[in-house]
């Protein structure tokens, strides 16, 4: 199967980066003033007219409505979407660690699925959503079933990749040591395949969220920061569409921030794997 | 042996869905070769070229344009180092929105139309890109650089035949990731508020209870995803054969 891609956020220097304080400081001082900046081209934009009100927020209105949709709707969405997204994460990597092991250590079932899934995972999850949505109705196990089959697929090619890439080495150490089969497999091809499955499980929390967010989007599931940003739209309340989407991006980047020092955790405590 | 095992299951698969199909025991699933004679007449018909062909079409264009825009923006952020702190957590911050809301922003910005819909798939898949390319560009080896410094090559050279080949490999995790991000893009733009496309069309067939045309318009779908991973990756093949040399 395919190689795992490996990239990252803000986190991979070409050069190493000085730890000082001030430097740290200074990169956040930087990383703000873009915003700034990019705030302030927002601001122009509809203070000229280029962007019309009915389009998009000014930076007040955006703010205001920010504040407001705290108070109303937009916390119990973003609750909801948080459950739904959390259901679909320990699924898809439960479900992705399982088949992914099973077909690094049984080549003979990776020859019969690997035709099937390489077409299963270049289907646009999307797309099966209606004939999803007749078989399970509107809801959050729609939400999840959809999220579940795109966001599997990262932890089950990384769990793959881990497993039959394990070092030879390592494993004909462990026979020389007499392990059993079992004990082969929990204490060195298993931990082995950690670094790529933490990957794995980055790339498939943040697929997770875009697709748990998409179906709440178009399916009418009714809850969920997707939701509410669909019908902030239908009913052309620009302000409170755009604060749902802000809150989502908050979330998107919390999310990513906590899985990637997850990773770099179990990737510094193996030895240098890449 | 490994290939035919594949296929064997997966004719298996159909099977079943054969049998399960005719036998009429769930009632949205047809038969397989029910299925099978309405994408004929999808592929074949007026169909074609009102909903498969553009839906494609956009969904490629938008692809095209981000990356373009990604890997050319990209490449110059990397270059420039210190630019970099100054302008990734911005990219991080549009990157880290979930994808299909940009689709409801673009319609309120831009309103109902076929370049709204480019427009939105092309933001989308900018960002893998942009992201991927600058990690790419920061990370090329400091003696190409200088090397092609001293030997006086114009800027715009250095970047075109030095800074961007040398950023491919780790671009092409993003563009490749940019491939699902337009795909799954293009259904959701045209099940919001569409008249026309793949996607309409699956919400049509819904809502009409025809769900040998839905699951028609899926396999399509499936077909058109697949294609479009395949192309990626004979692509990619072509284009990075020597880095795959030099690694060995």
């Amino acid at each position: 199967m395919a190689d795992i891609p490996h990239d990252g956020p803000a986190g991979g220097a070409a050069r190493p980066v000085s730890r000082t304080r001030t430097a740290l400081l200074a990169r956040v001082a930087k990383g703000a003033a873009g915003f700034v900046v990019v705030v302030g081209l927002w601001e122009l934009a509809s203070l000229g007219g280029i962007v019309k009100p009915s389009a998009a927020p000014s930076v007040g209105g955006f703010m205001s409505a920010l504040a407001t949709s705290l108070h109303a709707g937009a916390l119990p969405a973003t609750a909801a979407t948080i459950e739904a997204w959390g259901i679909t994460v320990l699924l898809s990597v439960a479900i992705g660690c399982l088949i992914g092991l099973l077909t690094g250590i049984f080549a003979w079932l990776n020859a019969i699925t690997s035709v099937f899934f390489d077409f299963a995972r270049t289907l646009p999850p999307i797309a099966i959503l209606p004939a999803v949505i007749v078989i399970v109705g509107v809801g959050q196990s729609l939400e999840v079933i959809i999220a579940i089959t795109a966001a599997v697929w990262p932890v089950l090619l990384a769990a793959h990749y881990g497993v039959s890439h394990a070092d030879p080495r390592l494993i004909d150490t462990g026979r020389a040591m007499q392990l059993g089969r079992t004990k082969r497999l929990y204490k060195i091809i298993i931990p082995s395949a950690l670094p790529s499955i933490a990957t794995g499980m980055r790339l498939s929390a943040i697929i997770a969220l875009a697709a748990v967010i998409g179906v709440e989007l178009v399916g009418g599931t009714g809850n969920g920061l997707g939701s509410y940003v669909a019908t902030a739209t239908s009913e052309g309340a620009v302000n409170q569409a755009y604060a749902g989407a802000f809150i989502a991006a908050i979330l998107g980047l919390a999310i990513t921030g906590v899985f990637f020092l997850a990773e770099r955790r179990v990737l510094r405590w193996t030895s240098s794997y890449r | 042996m490994r290939r035919s095992s594949g296929l064997l299951f997966v004719v298996g698969l159909i099977v079943i869905w054969q049998v399960v199909g005719t036998a009429g025991t769930l009632y949205y699933l047809p038969s397989f070769t029910t299925v099978l004679s309405h994408m004929g007449t999808l592929l074949s018909g007026p169909d074609l070229t009102n909903a498969v062909l553009p839906s494609a079409g956009r969904a490629a264009a938008g692809y095209l344009l981000g990356s373009a825009l990604g890997l050319t923006v990209g490449v110059l952020i990397g270059y420039h180092r210190s630019l970099d702190p100054w302008v990734r957590p911005v990219l991080e911050f549009f990157r880290a929105l979930p994808a299909p809301l940009a689709v409801s922003l673009g319609l309120l910005l831009l309103g109902f139309s076929t370049s709204t819909r480019i427009a939105v798939i092309a933001f989308e898949c900018f960002w893998p890109v942009v992201v991927n390319a600058d990690d790419g560009a920061r990370r090329v080896d400091r003696q190409l650089l200088d090397t092609s410094r001293v030997a006086q090559m114009p800027r715009r050279k250095i970047l075109l035949r030095v800074v961007l080949p040398a950023s491919l490999p780790q671009a092409v995790v993003g563009l490749r990731f940019a491939v699902s991000i337009a795909l799954v893009m293009m259904v959701i733009s045209e099940l919001i508020g569409a008249s026309s496309g793949l996607g309409y069309y699956i919400s049509n067939a819904e809502n009409n209870f025809a769900y040998a045309d839905l699951w028609a318009a899926v396999v399509v779908l499936g077909i058109i995803g697949w294609l479009a991973t395949s192309l990626f990756s004979l692509a990619e093949r072509r284009i990075l054969f020597w880095h795959r040399e030099q690694r060995g």
